[in-house]
């Protein structure tokens, strides 16, 4: 809380040190600056405008009252400036509706300590990684409280209703980390919502996205199943210690005979954690929700197999 | 119990003048507009210097820095101060305190058209005040002044007050509003050959669309603490629950502020023609506008934030509209200036008020516009530029009207001039504190800094201390304003008695 020594530098700097890392963040600059502009002008010109009237006529005097002239210039005016804002507003906002064919898709929800992020691979991360200049689709799922995704570099404010599901897109152009963070009244229970957001330069993205795309195939299939476990985001929700959480836990999961929700005995084997993965809804375990995704296509058959192993081999 | 009553009107210089007596009882049963117009001013202004107080909290958070407040006084702060200062401050001053003081004065009647009406307004608020400052102690929670759900239901044991103390300030406002419009509608009839003027007019309009406003209000906090105390599941269960109560919500209180605009235009009119000593009947122009802009008001504004959520179409007429409302503001301005530019216009305190509201209006109205423009009302949402508009109309704009309608009416209440010089100065203070205060917030909030509490951003700290700082200014004027307006009370008694 100190001011800076250079204090017109301190000044501006909050503002123009924003940069504008998305395509539309120009749009919406220019629809800010001729509103902010216009303010700031009319307000010393009405300002001062009543203060010389004031100084002017303190004494008395009479002036020809151009009232009809002054009104219908008004009407005009004020008319053609509210077309403009409308106008370019609409344009930019039209802009951000439609989200572009072939967009990369990332899912993001809300968990307990915060974003996570979901790529078409099946990786799972607390941090956004994001292309530069190519068109991203955010998809959001609604959590039991309402939330934001604001991101104000890429002047992006997403809001997400409880229980409902959003789309979004943006294209950055400018590679850099920034925070994404949540603008809505945080819960009592909760944590500040927030987030890293690293934009990648060409060719950075595609080489992240190969690391991250899962674990070497030549690794022994327990391995290969414990770094699918970690890396596909099954510690979101599944334990190895006996816990549990949205999901069974692995542990001492498997040989046992488990009732699923409507009371049908169903045995854990194998052919059960495959269907699971692939079709979670099929048989949903008594005292779960269905909430699990589809990991059809999106878990390699070695890395399926790998899993299945890995869960034999806990105690 | 001293308390005040009229003096007889062949007093000389003291003529018109609240000379001090014992009778409390005709005091707080009075139907005199005048008695209730100080009645409203006095419980208003203790309001105010309430909601001034918590808002010492919420600047000194920043010059506190980081952990200086918990989060959940802070959010009992930010609850109560928009509390009282929307529902016990902006609502009720300009039907309670104005429409009493000038209306009767420009129809020459002895009294308001439904005076125990307007009398049962007065108590209702007394009895909002009362639950207000008792959900302040118990603790609101964390909902807002806009009773955010799911938290409205869920936390804040002192919520439930707060609700009732709304509801009772809704009833107040419905009170106060059929006993303004009464009073209008047998006035301009009785008048209707030499015209009804610009602030009647404004006042009508603005009243009708507060009891509106009020009724919806009434039924969507009456069915939020009804779901509180379990007997009904509108909001909380189910998808979407948050929108379904921000809609209702949202379009009543909008259309209230849409109505304070409108009155706050009236009441600055009213001052401006008793300025120029000819006081004169509105035109068509200067009505047509108040009434296009409590039309868009309601249906601008009101759907707006529902709209933008609802479907891409309503969001886009919702823009439309509220873009719209710009408009006849700014054709009313013009008319008044016009208005102003043809005579002698003396500086008093009561126009240099004036200068002020038009400032705030100018910078807070036009800084609204991005509230309205789509893609810049979808960023700016929950960020304290949001706060920085609604603060320079309804703090900036609105206080400076309700001041120059104090001053414009101050000899008549207190049979005294204030120190004009005195005045003026505090204005200066005023607007300079208020531009830089909630201008402050208009920048922060551009650049990411969230609103309710959010996270305090160190890249905002700049923008937090100036408007810091100005809350300072802000605050010296406001309380050399008080102070002025006391000290001349008091003088003007002493001379009475001596």
């Amino acid at each position: 809380m100190m001011f800076p020594s250079s204090v017109p530098a301190w000044f501006a700097g909050d503002v123009t040190s924003l940069p504008q890392a998305s395509t539309f963040a120009a749009g919406v600059d220019r629809a800010f600056e001729v509103v902010t502009w216009f303010a700031v002008f009319l307000t010393v010109v009405v300002a001062g405008g009543l203060i010389l009237l004031a100084i002017a006529r303190r004494d008395g005097g009479t002036a020809s009252s151009p009232a009809r002239r002054v009104v219908r210039w008004t009407w005009i005016g004020a008319s053609l400036l509210a077309g403009v804002f409308f106008v370019q507003g609409t344009l930019v906002w039209a802009d951000l509706q439609v989200v572009p064919r072939g967009a990369f898709p990332v899912r993001v929800a809300v968990g307990e300590k915060g974003f996570t992020y979901t790529y078409p691979n099946g990786h799972v991360a607390d941090e956004l990684h994001l292309p530069v200049d190519r068109p991203v689709k955010l998809l959001f799922r609604g959590d039991r409280r309402p939330y934001t995704f604001a991101v104000p570099e890429f002047r992006l404010q997403v809001p997400v209703a409880v229980a409902t599901d959003h789309v979004a897109w943006v294209q950055p152009t400018l590679a850099g980390e920034y925070v994404a963070r949540s603008n809505a009244r945080p819960t009592a229970t909760t944590v500040e919502l927030s987030s890293i957001v690293v934009v990648h330069a060409d060719p950075g993205f595609d080489k992240w996205y190969e690391d991250v795309s899962g674990p070497s195939l030549s690794l022994p299939p327990v391995e290969l199943g414990r770094a699918s476990y970690q890396m596909r985001g099954c510690t979101q929700c599944h334990t190895i210690d006996g816990t549990k959480l949205v999901g069974p836990s692995f542990k001492g999961f498997l040989a046992r005979t488990r009732r699923t929700k409507d009371g049908t005995p169903v045995v854990a084997d194998d052919a059960y954690i495959v269907e699971s993965i692939q079709d979670p809804q099929a048989k949903v375990l008594e005292g779960f929700e269905p909430v699990m995704p589809s990991f059809k296509g999106r878990l390699r058959d070695a890395e399926i197999a790998g899993l299945v192993a890995f869960i034999k081999s806990l105690p | 119990m001293k308390t005040l009553h009229e003096s007889h009107p062949s007093s000389g210089a003291n003529a018109g003048r609240l000379a001090v007596t014992d009778h409390a009882d005709s005091w707080f049963v009075t139907t005199d507009p005048r008695r209730l117009s100080i009645l409203f001013a006095i419980v208003i202004g203790l309001a105010l210097v309430a909601g001034s107080f918590l808002a010492v909290g919420l600047v000194a958070r920043p010059l506190g820095g980081p952990g200086s407040l918990a989060r959940e006084d802070l959010q009992s702060l930010y609850t109560m101060h928009g509390l009282v200062l929307v529902f016990l401050v902006a609502t009720p001053v300009i039907p309670g305190v104005f429409g009493h003081a000038f209306l009767p004065r420009r129809f020459g009647f002895d009294s308001m058209v439904l005076p125990r009406v307007g009398l049962l307004a007065f108590h209702l608020l007394v009895t909002a005040v009362v639950l207000f400052a008792i959900a302040a102690v118990v603790a609101p929670g964390r909902a807002g002044w806009t009773f955010d759900v799911p938290f409205a239901i869920e936390q804040g044991s002192g919520l439930w007050l707060a609700g009732l103390g709304v509801l009772f300030s809704c009833a107040s406002t419905v009170c106060a509003g059929a006993c303004v419009v009464a009073t209008v509608a047998v006035g301009g009839h009785a008048r209707r050959e030499s015209g009804t003027s610009v602030f009647a007019w404004a006042i009508a309009i603005a009243s009708l669309l507060a009891v509106v406003a009020a009724l919806t209000l009434s039924a969507v906090v009456a069915m939020l603490l009804a779901e509180r105390a379990g007997m009904s599941s509108v909001f909380a269960a189910g998808a979407a629950a948050d929108e379904r109560f921000a809609s209702w919500f949202w379009l009543a209180t909008h259309a209230a502020l849409g109505a304070i605009v409108v009155g706050a235009l009236g009441l600055v009119t009213e001052v401006v023609e008793g300025a120029r000593g000819e006081p004169r009947s509105a035109d068509t122009v200067s009505v047509a506008c108040l009434v296009a802009l409590a039309l868009l008001s309601f249906v601008g504004f009101g759907i707006h934030v529902p709209g933008r959520d609802v479907s891409p179409f309503g969001a886009v007429v919702a823009s439309a509209l509220a873009i719209a409302s710009g408009v006849p503001v700014a054709v009313f301005l013009a008319r008044g200036w016009s208005r102003l530019a043809d005579g002698t216009v003396p500086l008093t305190p009561a126009l240099c008020w004036v200068i002020a509201f038009a400032v705030c209006l100018c910078a807070g109205g036009i800084a609204a516009a991005a509230l309205a423009i789509l893609p810049t009302a979808t960023y700016l949402d929950h960020t304290t530029y949001a706060t920085g508009v609604f603060h320079l109309l309804f703090a900036g704009a609105l206080l400076s009207a309700v001041f120059a309608g104090v001053y414009h009416a101050w000899r008549d209440w207190s049979g005294s001039e204030a120190r004009a010089g005195w005045a003026r100065f505090a204005c200066f203070l005023f607007v300079v504190g208020a531009l830089a205060t909630f201008g402050s917030q208009l920048a922060a909030g551009w650049i990411g800094a969230s609103t309710r509490g959010g996270p305090n951003l160190a890249s905002t700290s700049s923008w937090s201390l100036v408007s810091a700082l100005g809350g300072v200014v802000l605050g010296v004027g406001l309380v050399l304003t008080g102070w002025n307006l006391l000290q001349s009370w008091i003088a003007s008694e002493g001379e009475a008695r001596g």
